[in-house]
């Protein structure tokens, strides 16, 4: 590979590099791959009770090739989606699954894997108002997106 | 035809027609609630069985009412005394009203002189002919003509029905407002082929937090003199003229012309008529205040196996008889009996079924995969509540903390139910809705007095562990404020989370074990956990576990199934895809600040429908005497015969160990209150998930 095809990697790389160092995402720099996280998880999660939603690009592609969580794969994980968007269309008495946004995104922690960190705040508000502050990871792909890692375990 | 054989049909009938009548609407299967559609809610605790000298009780109604409501500090509380007919006055306070110091080792004397030197031993109101022990006779401005309908023994009873409409009321009605809690009027009822029910018609009466105007029982006492057994009035409640009759019933040609009402039992010449009388009353609730009564069977395994010729107890599908006539009347059971010091625990006995009681709740509940599980398997809103039953304080006092017989209403058992009041005042009506609605849990002993406990199905665009997070911190916020969690795609007890199959779910409960001490009197090691070299106060239990039950729903049993009718054990009473699921304990559940602790367990891919449920104690697996190797509750007979001469298998050896405990050879023996305190449990209604392409879950919302 010639250093103009890697130079865009490269770069982008950096730009999350620096964003991750500490990086918050305050839409300054809505270009950034940190922004771009932060706004496609959003959305995804705020379109997450319609079919479309759940098997939009943006969602599946939140969802990184190496991504493991509690056993799910992406593969499965994307089945998943598919499953529950078939749901939501073909039954209109579903209880549905606890929505959320998302704000007070943050990654950090950034390994040599281009594993990190992030942080975010979920809030509820069907009814009260519930906030819960979480912690996953995610991965800095090679097109330096960040993309939901998961917590690797098999179960 | 002979009677016998019409009387059956009748029975299957009633079962058949009840299920089709306007008194119990089909629902279609609908969407679980919305979170947004549902009023902000708290729990509040209350009893809604227990007596006084109205009926076999021993203290004034005012005396009962405030132990509950002031000195046990309950929220809400329905005076319920038994059917039938009372000489005495029970609207009469003590007199003279000599509380009994509310102090340990007091000393007692049947003869005097009392107080200060000693104290009467069955405590002051139990004195003959003084306070509400005075007859109606004696004590009404017009005496003997004032007592209304049959009657000619002298003294003369009065019938229930006028007792609760024209002299319980009015009382109840002031002190409830007294004290700013709703309280209002119920019926043990005396169910006719059966033993006994809590009931309660609402309608009509005006508990606080109505201020002004003055309500009424009619409707209550109607209810009693209809369908109340030991009530043999005939004379239609006087000038009441009342007519028994439930609109549009076949059973109704039953009906004696006079006394307007059916007035046959189950006997060998009329089997199985009281049971339908029983089912009558319920049609007659749902027609009369369909939304504001309630019928409870209750200490239902103690009069032991259902006979068509007596009053015996109740079958499992007496039970589904219930819920077939008016699902939104008979919802639920109190298989944890009152009287719990008794030396023979809920004052059953071995000819109860299951042969005692086991951890304090009968066997229809305690056993899982039994007649709980078989009716919450078919799908039934069918829920767990408890009562006090108190009567009295055994061989000690009313004021006197020991106890060989009752726990006041709230000092021990409580009923902790989730009601709806937004921003308003309590209110009894709510407060009904809230039993109905199963979001309740029943704890003894203080073990939790808080609980959240919902399903959720997890979103998919987020990773597990996120979502765990979240929901843990909801039940947690929920414990905190004694509320529900209110989250679309959560439900909580008594609810149906409607999901796909495949859907993965969390089950996460927090409940407070609340720090410092409990009602108990008593400071000393806790005998049970001392068997396995536990010590622990009495007075300051700790929850050891939660077994997290679940099983599988396969719809309503039809009453021409074989599997409609059965008793413990058969195929029709028992629920074999129960289980106890998870167990937690402190290796498994995060602890936080104040008691609360939160856990979880993940159902990975939900595929049948199914509904799960709680039971939490103080006692670990294998105490002996207590519980079995799983964790299930053991016949308190074991450790407490109830052959009273003969040795427990749980000794006292603490110096503080009372005096009055199962003393056999010198040796004391955990028994009576003690035992009580000893071996505390708690129990969730169940949270229900509905998966589509399994079994519908039309009767939950």
């Amino acid at each position: 590979m010639s250093f103009q095809a890697v130079k865009p990697l490269l770069v982008a790389s950096l730009l999350a590099a620096l964003s991750a160092c500490g990086g918050s995402d305050n839409n300054s720099n809505p270009t950034t791959p940190t922004s771009d996280f932060n706004s496609n998880l959003q959305t995804s999660v705020a379109t997450a009770a319609t079919s479309a939603g759940l098997t939009s690009a943006t969602t599946t592609d939140l969802i990184d090739a190496a991504y493991k969580d509690s056993g799910n794969t992406r593969t499965t994980q994307l089945a998943y989606l598919q499953a529950e968007a078939t749901a939501i269309t073909a039954n209109t008495d579903l209880s549905g699954f606890v929505g959320y946004t998302v704000s007070n995104v943050q990654i950090s922690n950034c390994d040599s894997n281009n594993v990190c960190t992030m942080t975010a705040t979920l809030t509820n508000t069907d009814a009260d108002t519930t906030t819960a502050d979480i912690t996953t990871k995610v991965k800095q792909g090679t097109d330096g997106k960040y993309r939901l890692y998961g917590d690797q375990l098999s179960a | 035809m002979n009677s016998s054989l019409r009387l059956r049909q009748a029975v299957l009938a009633a079962a058949a027609v009840a299920a089709g009548t306007s008194f119990n609407l089909p629902q279609p299967a609908v969407a679980a609630e919305k979170a947004a559609a549902k009023a902000a809610g708290t729990y509040v605790t209350g009893d809604f069985h227990n007596h006084t000298t109205c009926s076999d009780g021993t203290l004034s109604m005012q005396k009962l009412i405030d132990k509950s409501v002031n000195t046990w500090g309950l929220d809400w509380f329905v005076q319920a005394d038994h059917g039938g007919s009372s000489t005495r006055n029970c609207t009469l306070a003590e007199d003279p009203f000599t509380p009994v110091a509310p102090a340990l080792g007091l000393t007692t004397s049947s003869t005097g002189p009392w107080p200060p030197a000693t104290y009467p031993s069955g405590g002051e109101p139990a004195t003959a002919l003084k306070g509400p022990n005075q007859t109606w006779e004696a004590t009404l401005p017009g005496g003997r003509a004032a007592i209304l309908g049959d009657g000619t023994a002298t003294p003369k009873a009065m019938w229930r029905w006028q007792e609760i409409q024209s002299f319980q009321y009015l009382p109840t009605e002031t002190a409830g407002r007294a004290a700013k809690k709703p309280v209002w009027l119920g019926l043990e009822q005396n169910t006719p082929g059966h033993e006994h029910a809590s009931t309660n018609v609402l309608a009509g009466q005006l508990p606080w937090p109505t201020t002004s105007g003055t309500g009424n029982a009619n409707l209550q006492a109607q209810y009693e003199y209809c369908f109340d057994r030991s009530d043999s009035d005939t004379s239609r409640g006087a000038t009441n003229q009342w007519d028994c009759t439930v609109a549009g019933s076949s059973n109704n040609t039953y009906i004696d012309a006079t006394a307007k009402k059916i007035t046959g039992n189950n006997s060998a010449a009329t089997p199985g008529l009281g049971h339908i009388k029983t089912v009558e009353g319920i049609k007659w609730m749902a027609q009369f205040a369909p939304t504001t009564s309630y019928f409870i069977p209750a200490h239902l395994e103690r009069a032991g196996v259902y006979s068509e010729t007596g009053s015996l107890g109740y079958n499992i599908e007496h039970l589904r008889d219930f819920n077939n006539a008016a699902s939104n009347i008979a919802f639920g059971f109190e298989s944890m009996p009152g009287h719990g010091a008794e030396a023979q625990r809920g004052s059953y006995t071995t000819n109860a079924v299951g042969g005692g009681t086991y951890g304090g709740t009968g066997i229809y509940a305690a056993a899982v995969g039994g007649v709980w599980d078989a009716l919450l398997g078919e799908g039934r809103n069918w829920w767990f509540f408890a009562s006090s039953d108190y009567h009295n304080r055994g061989s000690f006092g009313p004021d006197q903390l020991e106890t060989t017989a009752d726990f006041y209403p709230g000092e021990y058992t409580r009923d902790h139910v989730l009601v709806r009041k937004g921003t308003n005042n309590l209110s009894a009506e709510k407060i009904i809705d809230g039993l109905r609605s199963g979001n309740s849990f029943v704890a003894n002993g203080q073990l939790i007095d808080r609980l959240a406990f919902v399903v959720c199905a997890t979103n998919p665009t987020l990773p597990l562990a996120a979502n765990q997070t979240f929901i843990e911190k909801a039940v947690a916020n929920a414990v905190a404020a004694n509320a529900e969690v209110r989250i679309n795609g959560c439900a909580t007890m008594g609810e149906k989370l409607v999901v796909r199959s495949g859907e993965s779910l969390f089950v996460t409960v927090a409940l407070r074990d609340p720090e410092g001490k409990n009602n108990a009197p008593y400071s000393f090691a806790n005998p049970s956990l001392k068997q396995i070299n536990i010590t622990q106060p009495l007075n300051a239990p700790v929850l050891d576990h939660v077994d997290l039950i679940s099983g599988n729903v396969t719809g309503k049993v039809a009453p021409t199934s074989p599997n409609y009718a059965g008793l413990i054990g058969s195929s029709a009473a028992s629920n074999t895809s129960a289980k106890i699921a998870k167990v937690f304990n402190s290796t498994n559940w995060t602890s936080m600040a104040g008691g609360v602790k939160v856990m979880t367990l993940r159902i990975p891919a939900v595929s049948a429908t199914q509904y799960v449920r709680l039971r939490g104690t103080n006692l670990p697996a294998a105490t002996p005497s207590e519980t079995d190797a799983n964790g299930n509750p053991i016949n308190d007979f074991i450790a407490s015969p109830n052959d009273q001469t003969i040795p427990g298998l749980i000794p006292c050896a603490d110096t503080a160990c009372p005096a009055h405990m199962r003393t056999i050879n010198g040796v004391k023996y955990s028994s009576f209150d003690v035992a009580a305190w000893a071996d505390l449990w708690f129990y969730s209604n169940p949270v229900f998930v509905e998966v589509k392409g399994s079994t519908a879950l039309a009767a939950i919302k």
